[in-house]
């Protein structure tokens, strides 16, 4: 493990061997990951896994190109070579450049900031992690339910990360995260077969872990799993009122206001992979939605996966309003993007290892609560379908086209839940669906997601978030 | 000089496990990104990676290290006996396999690949240039040259050295904000690497996407080009897996021997093509790697295996570990007869489709999922295209897909990017009656 004096000495050599070597701005990001986990399949352990990821970043701007090279060897005389190799690399991008690449005026911070602990993670044995493993296991196969393929596991990630630039920042940081997943498949011949994925993750100890209640929530899932597949008939097809639940919205919030209001898919720098968006540069203030929907991305909020308080280029994180009333209100920045529209970065940019740069990312999305219960938004459905979780989900890239297929389903008839329904699919565009919403819930709730984006690809912890959302006079269709 | 992995299984068995594989990889990256025409970012990367597996008494670990010195190698080898013994024996359990080994030898290595950098940036603009000479306005996309050595010891006295190197560009052109093309180009050689024919390429389908009309919904028979039949034969055969297999997360589950595809249809996975982007001589337990017959005229042959699957499923690995996932290397989907020139006269009516991504699945079981069309795709009829189509969504069945196959043509492109990450080499194909569905609100 290295030591936090010798990296902001390492960092120092970086910075001053840059600018030495032609740079205009350079910033060294030292980022370490160590982990481990432990899976059951059917209840029998998998084994166990561990790991220690560690490296420096490295970026520069020569000539208004950028460059980036990383090493996991944290020797000078290598990390100095690290520097020639990402001062070329810009200086020869920077030969076929029309415009010159730079960044937003942001405030050095000089801080340390954590996550705390209240249980430590370090401290929560490997048997106990195996128990509680088996216990949750125990669960999913005493709902008098066949389960007949159970996959879960635990895993913890502590990221320790120091970043330093040219104009002076030094930002420390260290953030546990704990996490879990679950793959289950409940078969009941001849109704077939139903399936269910779930993550769940936050930042904190142990007790991140016990707030997720999984025990009374997988035992609740696969009930619920086993019920739609045995008794749900064949989804209504039509232009009728839609409630969708927490997870659905959290989605939505995501897909469809999170990603395309990222700036640099806005700009074009994510065209060949990610893609673009259906947002323009001068978007701002564009209406999207009814009034009722209003979207933010917040990474300050305590305990949640996508937690952090300084970005990966050291400016400091905090709510963004995406979607204000219905109107587009503000787009992710990082400092390149922010640069280029003339504002200051809103603390955006994030990588999830050491090896790849600090590209715009969401933290934790959500669509805010408003001031209905679930039983007011279904009370106000005469005829309807209300889609609690889902399974399958796309989006095409410029987040405009969406699909989203239910997995706990009903029908809401006079204004109450009634008959569970297979699959009903939501396939709307962007501006329809948040056009539909005429009442929102006050049932916040959030999940945990890893978000994939960028070339190398990145996954970054997030929430997707929101509450029940009521739509009107949206096309509901079966599948097949 | 004894090497790193060489020196942590001296440890590991002198701590008295039982078997252990210790694999240092050595990456060597560089790629330059760009949009709008022009570079976004260099990016280069320079790292080495221990793993490590190790057993004692059917205990099981798996670990990866970076910026392993002399003294963090002695915590490592502590921390990975402490918690193998620590961890209770799996019933998943598989001794590591043994034996006298044939690998395959005389794997060329284009080491050139390694020296590229700022050539790079050069290929790029061959490719924009390309793209605007057919009259895309805008291109984007990233160029990696990747080389790696691999080193292998084992317990069971293996020990290995692999090397690859490999070029890849994916480029996409916008001849406007909703006509767009794209294309690839992939090899291992310098001769083969051809940025500029991608860039006219994905140029050439942006501009004949142009003002495109909304599609209609319903059953189409469809040509689908390279990229986008690249996308679902990985897929595909990425569900061979028989980790995804027993933990019932594929819709080849139960089928062994079954007809689950059309007769057309003959799938492998085949680490041995010379050249091949995915040519692998050993897998992750040091076997040698082999050709497996995955899926052979529409029947399923074979899942890939490694020791823990195989010795569940009554089978022999397939040189294909990942110590708990096995994985396909290098799929090759078998071509067809048909002249490439001829598959839309072939098509008939119906739709041309260059490329998809997000493929997703509501049930791996069943194989229902969707996928949205992306980039170039038109409207056919009587073999020649009429106009290009936008805002579509295969709804469908894998396992129906590949049912409804009745053409495939005699080229293979080999494929590799964003949404077809592990190596796959395809022909064009036709496929009957896929469901296509369009959003509300358009």
């Amino acid at each position: 493990m290295e030591k936090m004096n010798d990296i902001v000495e390492l960092s120092k050599k970086v910075l001053d061997y840059a600018i030495a070597t032609g740079a205009s701005y350079a910033e060294a990001r030292f980022h370490s990951d160590s982990h481990s986990g432990v899976s059951l399949r059917n209840g029998g352990v998998e084994g166990v896994m561990a790991g220690y990821e560690v490296g420096m970043g490295i970026r520069v701007l020569v000539n208004g190109g950028l460059g980036f090279a990383s090493t996991n060897t944290l020797k000078p005389e290598t990390v100095t070579r690290v520097v020639d190799k990402a001062v070329k690399m810009a200086r020869a991008s920077s030969h076929i450049k029309t415009s010159r690449i730079c960044f937003s005026e942001e405030e050095a911070y000089s801080v340390d900031w954590r996550v705390s602990e209240k249980k430590r993670l370090e401290d929560w044995s490997l048997s106990s992690k195996i128990d509680f493993l088996k216990t949750l296991d125990k669960t999913l196969i005493s709902q008098g339910v066949n389960v007949s393929s159970r996959h879960i596991g635990y895993s913890e990630r502590r990221t320790e990360r120091v970043y330093a630039n040219t104009e002076g920042a030094l930002v420390s940081a260290v953030v546990p995260r704990p996490s879990f997943f679950a793959l289950m498949t409940v078969t009941d011949p001849p109704k077939g077969i139903i399936q269910r994925t779930l993550q769940f993750g936050g930042s904190g100890g142990v007790e991140v872990v016990e707030s997720w209640r999984l025990e009374e929530k997988l035992g609740a899932e696969v009930k619920t799993l086993h019920k739609m597949l045995t008794e749900s008939v064949k989804a209504p097809e039509g232009v009728m009122d839609v409630v969708v639940g927490s997870e659905v919205a959290g989605i939505i919030s995501h897909e469809a206001s999170g990603h395309p209001g990222e700036a640099d898919r806005i700009l074009g720098r994510e065209g060949a992979q990610a893609g673009e968006s259906y947002l323009k540069a001068g978007d701002l203030n564009r209406k999207i939605g009814s009034e009722a929907v209003n979207v933010v991305d917040d990474p300050t909020i305590p305990g949640s996966y996508g937690f952090y308080l300084f970005d990966d280029e050291g400016v400091k994180a905090r709510r963004k309003y995406l979607i204000k009333e219905g109107k587009i209100c503000e787009f992710l920045l990082n400092r390149e993007t922010a640069a280029k529209l003339g504002v200051k970065s809103n603390g955006s940019a994030r990588a999830s290892r050491y090896s790849v740069e600090p590209i715009v990312r969401m933290s934790n999305t959500f669509i805010l609560p408003g001031d209905h219960s679930v039983e007011e938004l279904l009370s106000g459905v005469a005829k309807g379908v209300y889609v609690k979780s889902f399974m399958e989900w796309n989006i095409d890239d410029k987040r405009w086209n969406q699909r989203y297929v239910g997995l706990e389903a009903y029908l809401i008839e006079d204004g109450r839940i009634t008959t569970p329904v297979r699959n009903p699919v939501i396939e709307i565009t962007t501006e329809k669906l948040f056009s539909s919403v005429d009442a929102v819930g006050k049932d916040l709730d959030f999940v945990a997601a890893t978000c994939g984006k960028g070339d190398p690809m990145q996954g970054m912890p997030v929430y997707m978030g929101g509450p029940s959302l009521r739509m009107r006079n949206v096309m509901i269709r079966g599948v097949g | 000089m004894v090497e790193l992995h060489e020196k942590a299984l001296k440890m590991l068995t002198d701590r008295g496990v039982d078997e252990a594989i210790v694999i240092l990889y050595e990456t060597e990256e560089s790629s330059v990104r760009y949009a709008n025409n022009e570079p976004t970012v260099a990016l280069s990367e320079n790292i080495s990676t221990l793993t490590i597996y190790s057993s004692i008494k059917e205990r099981c670990f798996i670990g990866s290290f970076e910026n392993v010195t002399e003294n963090f190698l002695e915590k490592i080898v502590d921390d990975v006996v402490t918690l193998t013994k620590n961890t209770p024996p799996t019933p998943f359990y598989a001794p590591l396999p043994r034996g006298f080994f044939n690998y395959r030898v005389g794997k060329r290595v284009e080491r050139r690949i390694r020296q590229l950098d700022e050539q790079l940036v050069s290929h790029v603009s061959e490719a924009v240039k390309a793209s605007r000479e057919t009259g895309a306005e805008r291109s984007a996309g990233i160029i990696y040259s990747s080389h790696m050595i691999e080193k292998l010891a084992s317990s069971t006295g293996l020990s290995l050295q692999e090397e690859f190197a490999s070029l890849t560009l994916n480029h996409r052109a916008f001849a406007s904000p909703e006509a767009t093309g794209q294309w690839v180009s992939c090899s291992t050689s310098l001769e083969g690497f051809n940025p500029y024919e991608a860039g006219r390429k994905a140029g050439e389908i942006a501009v004949m996407s142009l003002n495109p009309v909304l599609i209609e919904e319903g059953a189409y028979d469809v040509y689908m080009g390279p990229l986008i039949f690249a996308n679902m034969m990985s897929e595909v055969a990425g569900f061979a897996s028989g980790f995804l297999v027993q933990i019932e997360m594929s819709f080849m589950t139960g089928k062994m021997g079954e007809k689950i595809g059309s007769e057309k249809l003959t799938i492998r996975d085949d680490p041995t093509m010379p050249g091949g982007l995915g040519e692998k001589v050993f897998d992750d337990e040091g076997m040698p790697t082999q050709r497996t017959t995955i899926i052979e005229n529409g029947v399923l042959r074979n899942y890939l295996h490694n020791s823990r699957t195989a010795k569940i499923a009554g089978a022999s690995s397939t040189g294909n570990a990942g110590i708990i996932r096995p994985h396909p290397w290098n799929i090759v989907v078998e071509p067809g007869n048909t002249k490439e020139e001829d598959m839309l006269q072939k098509l008939g009516k119906g739709l041309y489709l260059t490329n998809s991504w997000y493929a997703r699945l509501q049930n791996y079981r069943t194989g229902d999922f969707s996928t949205v069309i992306r980039d170039g795709a038109f409207y056919v009829e009587d073999g020649e295209i009429k106009h290009p189509v936008k805002g579509g969504r295969i709804s469908d069945n894998l396992q129906r897909i590949i049912s409804n196959i009745v053409e495939l043509s005699d080229r293979l492109y080999p494929i590799k990017w964003w949404e077809t990450i592990i190596p796959t080499y395809v022909p064009t194909a036709i496929i009957r009656n896929v469901k296509i569905t369009k959003a509300f609100g358009y």
